[in-house]
């Protein structure tokens, strides 16, 4: 099963590929439409766009899921229902591409839903209940977004038909695209967990890690931001938009402060998936989508190959994903750290890797462009951050000494992992070359101050000194760390927003559902029908029984008591 | 039309012979398919005749209300196993389809309320007759003081028409306009109490947890869209008073699928969580039916139809659960994936169409609906977005609860043999989807023809 | 980031970014300026379907540089040079119109001294 959807997807991706280059060549795009049903004038159409943007989508989300799929093999041999798993992660590629190829609101609501729940379904896979309440955290945070589409469907029936695209130069000033506006960026942010919504990115890390690899790092996460980039020429103008700058760089400012405090591999990369999440919104949110894109599509790929190498350290460690039990590892597992260290440095925009590309490009536009002051000192400050707490994980990792047992078994010859992590390392040195002279019709020209450009270099080299130093010091020891106790579990626990979304949301409402259960479904509805009526009804038949009971006379008198009434009632 | 009649009929006498207990079954299937094939001119009523005649929401709801009752006598195979009375059960079940049946096709509106209120019968009698704890009489008693409550005012109601209108023919009502604030009100209570709207709903929850597996599925399979379908038909003439007050209708519904939804969240039984989940999607059906627009009302058909199929079906599954492990408590049914993996992927299946993920036919009429509500009022959107959110809460809900997690420690023996029937449901959940739909503009102008 | 903190010296006689100049071209200069022209034709431009926010005084490069990339196809490597004469027109460009509004500046400043003193 395993090595059939792998050769599938592989083809699949090979044929994107070959697509891609023809379509963006020739600049052709080709549209699609099946009417389902009509009601009314309206029609509920299946339209598939294709055009470079989705081709070239399609073709990276084939290609980390065949070589996810494959590394599942090995990964997860032990699984016995591991039929199960695949069929899964193919339906959520299959959500994906229906997400990808589609103009039209209705089949991207059915590729939005599907992703969800399918994620809900591979986050508890396993049976336990950090999966459980993990896999709750998802769905329902996914679920506001669905909700979100469902109502701009709603709303944009007042222009005629599902295909958002056609609308968007026309309509820019109407009242119905301000709330579509609107409705769209809180769903985009609840997909890609910005701030109010970013506690379930931690959280999913419950799922197996090939899953995570495919959904958490690139697919899943990036739906929203692909979302927004189709819906670029609509927001731009508009005032949500500033406000999605504001909430992503602050998500990405909190989640690179939040790494760094961390101790679990899977939390720190997930946080590190939020923090660049946040660089691509905000990116977007200044206006510039196609650079967005290209980041989103860089970070793809080094973003698996970073979650790939950490189930090979996982397995090795007997399932153990504490950094503080690691160490040393770049000596017994050479090719694994080979890949780790291309990914993290990647990940910190070293100099012609592929994070280097799409990075260093948004910084530098970031600083030419002529944007707010705290835009500017956020966007360094969380660079320097990435580059802290990938020093630090690498430190960690890769440098200290081992820290697990006195017996080990650190095995590298995997060859199906590693393989697998081979091609997306192939991919991750050379797809940002690629990619930013295919993607960038209109080179864009910057000029700035030597300063001014090294500043990136200045801060990571900063960040990198820090990660090296902080991974030696003692200020995780007991005595230091209560001195900013309330700073420390403020940054450390994401600024409590899985607190917001977890117990301050659970408790109000279920509190509230009971009191309505006891109150009216088992009180006042009661008592104003079936119950109320009996008690009632039999509190006159006991009075009518008393009364009837006793005597016979006055009974009889009643009788004529009602004629009387009757009589003066209708004859007078 | 009449041979479906006579082909029900003659099955009375075959559920007193000996060991024909899947024959009929089998029959019902046969009919089943026989009156799927009718020819079906969508655009006006067929098969007229001086009593009965079908349209396309008759034509549905009695493929519906036959395919339920076929699957009802297949849940209820471990009657047939135990011997306990399934001769009287099997006359039940035909009787219930006779008088529903005859419930959908009528043109006359005294034979509908003739009907109408002898579908209630048998169920009353399925009910108290093979329901399990002792709780169903009150169950029964409420399910048929509430609809007798609601159905006493459409009786008069009825011959107040005739009285006017010297006729009860459906068909002739569109011509008419009866601008009557107490003749709405009698009229339309009825079919709210059958629906259920929100403050009458109470009897729902007793009767479909009280009642066994075939009750609950005919219950939340159909009885319901008696009171929906009703809707739909007096509706054409009382049309100007309702765009007066149909709002209070909306706003209860409305509010209370919202309190509804909540209210699942604290239920410990699994028959009563999706009994509560029947009612808040029902009170989006009421919301589309009241608006009077042409979305609404395909909508709330949609919606009728794919909640029908749904909730009967995981009204199933809950039996499956509560034959095995004698309870129905969530506590008890927990970890179920370590039992039972393919009932894993039915209870999912069903549960995401429950909360109207794609690609189920719920979706196609929560959309519909959507539009219709929201185009009605901007102010809706916000109630249908927490009731849209938490039907996912709770499904998910039920969903996790059941099937993951520890399973519960006190389970001392445990069969499982794989029931090949409810695959069925989702085929016809899917099958439904791609009807042809094109002739509800034809139905449209016949429904407003004025 | 130096346009917000230098901006200061701006926005203090009342420029900004978008603003026009208002002097005359030609004060100040001791030889004749030109006026700039477009290079690249214009139905050339529409023909090539290029945004019109990319028709400017540098469009003739960029029209080489499509060129090169339609032809060069999938090597976009090999069109290393004609990006770079872009991108260097470019800059030239937004060089002298950083000048031409450090001109405006200082203009309205001298005549916002000479106002004071007279």
């Amino acid at each position: 099963m395993c090595f059939n959807s792998f050769f599938f997807l592989f083809f699949f991706m090979l044929i994107n590929f070959f697509f891609f280059v023809y379509f963006i060549m020739n600049g052709l795009s080709v549209f699609f439409e099946w009417e389902i049903i009509s009601f009314n004038s309206m029609s509920i159409v299946m339209s598939i766009l294709l055009d470079w943007m989705s081709l070239l989508f399609m073709m990276f989300v084939s290609l980390i899921s065949s070589v996810v799929i494959f590394y599942s093999k090995s990964y997860m041999n032990s699984e016995l229902n591991l039929n199960r798993l695949i069929i899964l992660v193919l339906m959520f590629v299959f959500s994906m591409v229906l997400l990808i190829i589609s103009p039209n609101l209705i089949s991207i609501l059915l590729g939005w839903d599907g992703l969800g729940l399918i994620s809900y379904c591979l986050v508890i896979y396993y049976q336990n209940l950090k999966s459980y309440n993990a896999g709750m955290l998802t769905a329902l945070s996914n679920r506001i977004g669905d909700v979100m589409i469902l109502m701009v469907i709603c709303w944009i029936m007042n222009y005629g038909s599902w295909n958002y695209i056609f609308y968007f130069d026309f309509m820019k000033n109407d009242y119905v695209m301000f709330i579509i506006s609107f409705m769209i960026i809180i769903a985009a942010m609840t997909k890609s967990a910005q701030i109010p919504f970013s506690s379930w990115l931690p959280a999913a890390m419950a799922a197996p890690t090939p899953v995570s690899a495919l959904v958490h790092s690139s697919t899943l996460v990036t739906a929203g931001v692909y979302l927004l980039i189709r819906f670029n020429y609509l927001l731009i103008d508009m005032f949500f938009f500033k406000v999605l700058l504001f909430l992503s760089i602050l998500t990405m400012f909190m989640s690179g402060i939040s790494a760094n405090y961390e101790f679990d591999l899977k939390k720190i990369i997930a946080l590190s998936t939020l923090s660049q999440l946040g660089l691509m919104m905000s990116i977007l949110s200044l206006g510039f989508p196609d650079i967005a894109f290209f980041h989103l599509l860089t970070h793809a790929m080094f973003k698996a190959l970073l979650f790939m190498c950490a189930g090979v350290i996982i397995h090795m460690m007997n399932d153990i994903q504490d950094i503080r039990y690691m160490g040393g590892l770049s000596l017994y597992i050479p090719l694994t750290s080979l890949c780790l260290n291309i990914s993290n440095l990647s990940l910190c925009g070293i100099p012609f890797l592929s994070g280097f590309y799409s990075k260093d490009l948004i910084l530098e536009m970031v600083s030419f462009n002529s944007f707010n002051l705290m835009v500017f000192i956020l966007f360094y400050l969380s660079t320097g951050l990435t580059v802290f707490y990938t020093f630090r994980l690498i430190m960690y990792v890769m440098i200290s000494d081992f820290n697990l047992m006195m017996i080990y078994n650190l095995y590298d010859e995997d060859y199906i992992m590693l393989n697998s992590m081979f091609v997306l390392l192939f991919m991750s040195l050379l797809s940002g070359s690629f990619l930013s002279w295919f993607i960038f019709f209109y080179p864009y020209m910057i000029y700035l101050p030597f300063n001014l450009k090294l500043m990136v270099i200045y801060v990571s080299i900063l960040g990198s000194i820090l990660g090296f130093m902080v991974s030696n010091m003692g200020i995780y020891s007991l005595n230091k760390l209560l001195l900013s106790y309330n700073l420390s579990s403020f940054l450390c626990l994401m600024w409590f927003m899985p607190n917001l979304s977890t117990y301050g949301l659970s408790y109000i409402y279920l509190n509230f559902s009971q009191i309505l259960f006891k109150n009216i479904d088992m009180g006042w509805s009661e008592i104003y029908s079936g119950k109320g009526i009996f008690n009632i009804l039999k509190n006159y038949s006991v009075f009518y029984n008393i009364y009837q009971m006793n005597n016979f006379k006055i009974y009889l008198f009643s009788f004529i008591l009602w004629f009387m009434i009757l009589f003066i009632f209708f004859f007078i | 039309m009449m041979k479906f009649l006579f082909m029900m009929i003659f099955m009375i006498p075959l559920c007193f012979m000996k060991n024909m207990f899947w024959l009929v079954q089998m029959m019902l299937f046969f009919m089943m398919f026989l009156f799927m094939n009718l020819n079906l001119n969508i655009m006006c009523f067929f098969n007229m005749s001086y009593m009965s005649y079908c349209d396309i929401i008759s034509f549905g709801l009695i493929l519906l209300s036959i395919w339920i009752c076929s699957l009802m006598i297949m849940a209820s195979e471990s009657l047939f196993k135990l011997n306990f009375y399934f001769n009287f059960f099997l006359f039940n079940v035909i009787f219930l389809l006779i008088m529903l049946y005859l419930t959908f096709s009528v043109l006359n509106l005294l034979l509908f309320y003739f009907f109408f209120e002898a579908s209630l019968i048998p169920t009353l009698l399925l009910i108290i007759g093979w329901g399990y704890q002792p709780e169903r009489i009150q169950a029964g008693m409420y399910l048929l003081f509430y609809t007798l409550f609601g159905s006493l005012p459409l009786l008069m109601g009825i011959i107040y028409i005739f009285n006017d209108l010297n006729t009860m023919t459906i068909y002739f009502l569109k011509f008419f306009n009866m601008n009557m604030y107490l003749l709405y009100i009698s009229m339309i209570f009825a079919f709210l109490v059958k629906m259920p709207m929100y403050f009458v709903h109470l009897w729902l929850p007793k009767a479909h947890v009280e009642a066994p597996v075939s009750g609950s599925m005919i219950l939340a399979g159909i009885m319901l869209k008696l009171g929906g379908y009703g809707l739909l038909r007096v509706m054409i003439f009382l049309q100007e008073v309702n765009l007066k007050l149909n709002y209070i209708w909306i706003i209860i519904s409305l509010v209370g699928g919202l309190f509804i939804s909540m209210k699942c969240f604290c239920q410990v039984d699994m028959k009563s969580l999706i009994a509560y989940s029947s009612v808040a999607h029902m009170s989006m059906v009421i919301g589309g039916i009241m608006v009077m627009n042409y979305w609404g009302f395909i909508g709330s058909y949609i919606l009728m139809i794919s909640h029908g199929l749904c909730s009967s079906g995981m009204f199933c599954l809950a039996n499956i659960n509560y034959e095995r492990l004698h309870s129905r408590s969530l506590y008890i049914n927990s970890g179920m994936m370590n039992f039972m993996p393919s009932m894993s992927l039915w209870w999912f299946l069903l549960l995401s169409s429950n909360m109207a993920a794609p690609p189920s036919l719920n979706l196609l009429g929560e959309i519909s609906l959507i539009n219709s509500l929201v185009s009605w009022s901007n102010i809706s959107m916000i109630l249908l977005m927490m009731i849209s959110f938490f039907s996912a809460g709770y499904s998910l809900y039920l969903y996790s609860y059941i099937q993951h997690g520890k399973y519960f420690q006190g389970l001392y023996s445990f069969y499982v043999w794989f029931i090949s029937w409810v695959f069925i449901i989702i085929f016809a959940l899917i099958s439904f989807k791609y009807d042809n739909f094109k002739g509800w503009f034809y139905f449209y102008l016949i429904l407003n023809k004025k | 980031m130096g346009q917000i903190m230098g901006g200061y010296h701006a926005r203090s006689v009342d420029l900004n970014s978008d603003d026009n100049p208002t002097f005359d071209p030609q004060a100040g200069f001791q030889y004749e300026r030109k006026q700039r022209e477009m290079i690249a034709k214009e139905e050339d431009l529409i023909s090539a379907r290029i945004p019109n926010k990319y028709r400017d005084y540098c469009a003739h490069y960029l029209l080489d540089y499509q060129v090169c990339r339609y032809k060069e196809m999938p090597l976009l490597y090999r069109c290393a040079h004609e990006k770079h004469n872009y991108l260097n027109c470019e800059q030239q460009d937004y060089v002298l119109r950083m000048k031409e509004f450090e001109r405006e500046r200082r203009l309205r400043v001298r005549e916002n001294r000479i106002s004071a003193t007279a």
